[in-house]
């Protein structure tokens, strides 16, 4: 224990004074500021209508005919389409001119605009065959509870964070890699009773609490009900280990910062990937869910947003754990060999 | 016998000669042994071998009659390792250098205050290491290596860079930490603090041991008997060699020296340098 402790405070002091910390601290103010006072909380997004005609003498044929990206076959397909975004309102026709009957699909609040466009246009497609009031012929079925819709720069706050923590991990711990091949320290403790296991491990502690200030800091700023979420934490924390192990297996592999910098430019981008399909589902893959980010960003939303889906934070485990174990076996096996390893 | 080593063979990676070829010696517990050699004669990589930086070498090593093989992470507590270039973390205090790696060992290491002291280094202890110069450097990584105090020491040039007087300074630690039972593997070019210190020393040069003894015996063996007397005659500087052991030589020196124009008077025992030079046909460097 002694020698870990020993060893940790040696790799704090390391990352601290690289400044490294230091610049991530102000780069997580400065996203944490923004994201409370300058990205607004709502995002006006236009409702949108889909319609299923099932009156009994298709009544509403030709008027759809017109317009066909109104349309949508049956019910199931409106439901489905009505449960992706709060902002869509499903309208089944249905009955017969003298008895006209609407049901309004919505996953939204009650009050929300989207809900009045509905009925404003359910309206408007029977007012050419009869009067319907708003207290007769209209059903509002919700797909599911209610909810309260998410503020815009909360969601932002899951992606902020994944990036921030995924960078953040991989430099710092590289960042001491480097430094102990460059100063020439690493002969110095290859001589010492210090094992690859115990070197990694104090690493890995060392980037663990550097990481966890700029981690309280944007969610205290952004989210602070959510700083003693220990799911929050437990995700973060998965997530450092994970992305720290990635480091750990660039600093082995190659020489310094200024030598990994691209190599560490390209993993980022490759880790970016899921983070598009996060604003643009049309892009999610199942190949994404094989990169670690896509995992962290969706537990880390799970945390967030609990109600969200549900099974959020078993589909990012999934999706980290594999990654998880394969970095840690790596990076451990590199640097017994490469590092520790030739001593028989 | 604290470290015994029998025919060493070892080759890097890619290289296409071996870079030691059956190197034997061995160490008794508590002696200073000195490896003299000239830039990539093999003194590093013994040493490297030895404190199991370097793996894979054929032949045997025996670290107090146990083969090195089987040695695991107790070997690190049982040894100290001044390296030749000062790897430091330059970004800290010499007195967070030693501590830190210091909680590394488990046996209770010397306080940083105590060894900075012993090496005159004290008011240099809470300065970060970026700002010392080069043989401040080499002394903290001396003080490093000793500070668990070990059972054995690899030092590769302990007192490169320092001044004369620093240099007499390390000479006598080192010679404490030999007093207090440490055997001593040492490395230099410097050939005053090799005489100074060795019990013994062997000379390696391309990969072989070409001589290994105490310096005396060195010195007997490869030196002159002679005496060199530097006289004037009238106003002119006259020199002589006179063999001390024979009377012929004796009778003239006494000449010499009754007519009181003796100016300097000279043995013609051979420099460890010189020596070298001689078997190998190179010169350390």
């Amino acid at each position: 224990m002694r020698r870990m402790l020993s060893l940790l405070w040696l790799d704090l002091c390391t990352v601290w004074l690289s400044r490294l910390p230091i610049l991530m601290m102000v780069t997580v103010l400065i996203q944490g500021l923004i994201l409370r006072f300058v990205v607004p909380e709502q995002i006006l997004i236009e409702p949108m209508v889909r319609i299923v005609d099932h009156t009994d003498e298709r009544l509403f044929a030709r008027a759809l005919s017109k317009a066909p990206a109104l349309a949508l076959p049956d019910k199931a397909s409106l439901k489905t389409w009505v449960g992706t975004d709060r902002q869509h309102i499903g309208l089944i026709f249905s009955g017969t001119h003298r008895k006209p009957h609407v049901e309004l699909l919505h996953s939204g609040s009650l009050d929300s605009g989207a809900v009045a466009l509905g009925r404003t246009t359910a309206t408007m497609f029977w007012s050419r065959f009869t009067n319907i009031g708003w207290d007769r012929g209209h059903i509002l079925s919700h797909l599911g509870a209610d909810r309260e819709q998410i503020p815009f720069n909360q969601l932002i706050l899951a992606l902020v964070l994944v990036l921030n923590v995924a960078i953040g991990s991989i430099l710092f711990l590289a960042t001491m890699i480097f430094e102990d091949k460059a100063t020439g320290a690493v002969d110095a403790l290859r001589v010492s009773p210090l094992g690859a296991l115990t070197y990694l491990t104090s690493k890995l502690c060392a980037t663990i609490l550097t990481s966890v200030l700029p981690v309280f800091v944007l969610i205290a700023l952004v989210k602070p009900e959510e700083v003693e979420s220990g799911a929050l934490w437990l995700m973060m924390i998965v997530a450092v280990v994970c992305f720290s192990f990635l480091g750990a297996i660039i600093g082995v592999l190659l020489r310094s910062l200024f030598e990994g910098i691209y190599v560490i430019a390209l993993t980022m981008f490759a880790l970016m990937f899921p983070l598009f399909a996060y604003f643009v589902p049309a892009l999610d893959r199942v190949w994404l869910h094989w990169i670690p980010t896509w995992g962290t960003l969706y537990g880390v939303r799970a945390a967030l947003f609990p109600t969200w889906r549900e099974d959020d934070p078993v589909l990012a485990f999934q999706s980290m754990v594999p990654a998880l174990v394969i970095f840690a076996v790596v990076a451990l096996v590199l640097i017994r060999k490469r590092m520790f390893g030739r001593r028989s | 016998m604290m470290i015994r080593v029998e025919e060493l063979v070892y080759r890097y990676p890619k290289a296409d000669d071996d870079a030691l070829k059956k190197v034997s010696f061995s160490v008794q517990k508590g002696e200073i042994f000195g490896l003299l050699g000239p830039s990539g004669a093999g003194k590093s990589t013994v040493q490297k071998v030895l404190n199991k930086q370097l793996g894979g070498a054929a032949g045997a090593v025996y670290f107090d009659e146990r083969p090195l093989a089987e040695l695991g992470a107790d070997y690190f507590e049982s040894i100290g390792v001044a390296f030749e270039l000062p790897n430091l973390y330059e970004r800290l205090t010499g007195e967070a250098n030693l501590s830190l790696v210091g909680g590394l060992y488990q046996s209770p290491c010397r306080s940083p205050r105590e060894l900075f002291e012993r090496v005159g280094m004290t008011r240099a202890l809470d300065q970060r290491v970026s700002t010392y110069s080069k043989g401040m450097k080499q002394r903290l990584v001396f003080l490093r290596a000793i500070q668990h105090r070990p059972k054995m020491l690899f030092l590769d040039e302990p007192t490169g860079g320092n001044d004369p007087a620093t240099t007499e300074q390390m000479i006598g630690v080192i010679r404490e930490e030999r007093d207090r039972g440490a055997t001593v593997v040492l490395t230099t070019h410097d050939m005053h603090v090799a005489e100074a210190l060795c019990d013994r020393i062997a000379f390696i040069n391309d990969g072989q041991i070409v001589a290994c003894d105490t310096p005396r015996n060195l010195k007997l063996a490869h030196g002159q008997s002679g005496i060199v007397i530097e006289y004037l005659e009238g106003e002119q500087l006259a020199h002589v060699v006179v063999d001390g052991s024979s009377a012929e030589g004796r009778s003239e020196l006494d000449r010499l020296l009754a007519a009181g124009q003796v100016q300097t008077v000279h043995s013609q025992e051979a420099t460890l340098g010189e020596i070298f030079i001689k078997l190998t046909g190179r010169e350390l460097r």
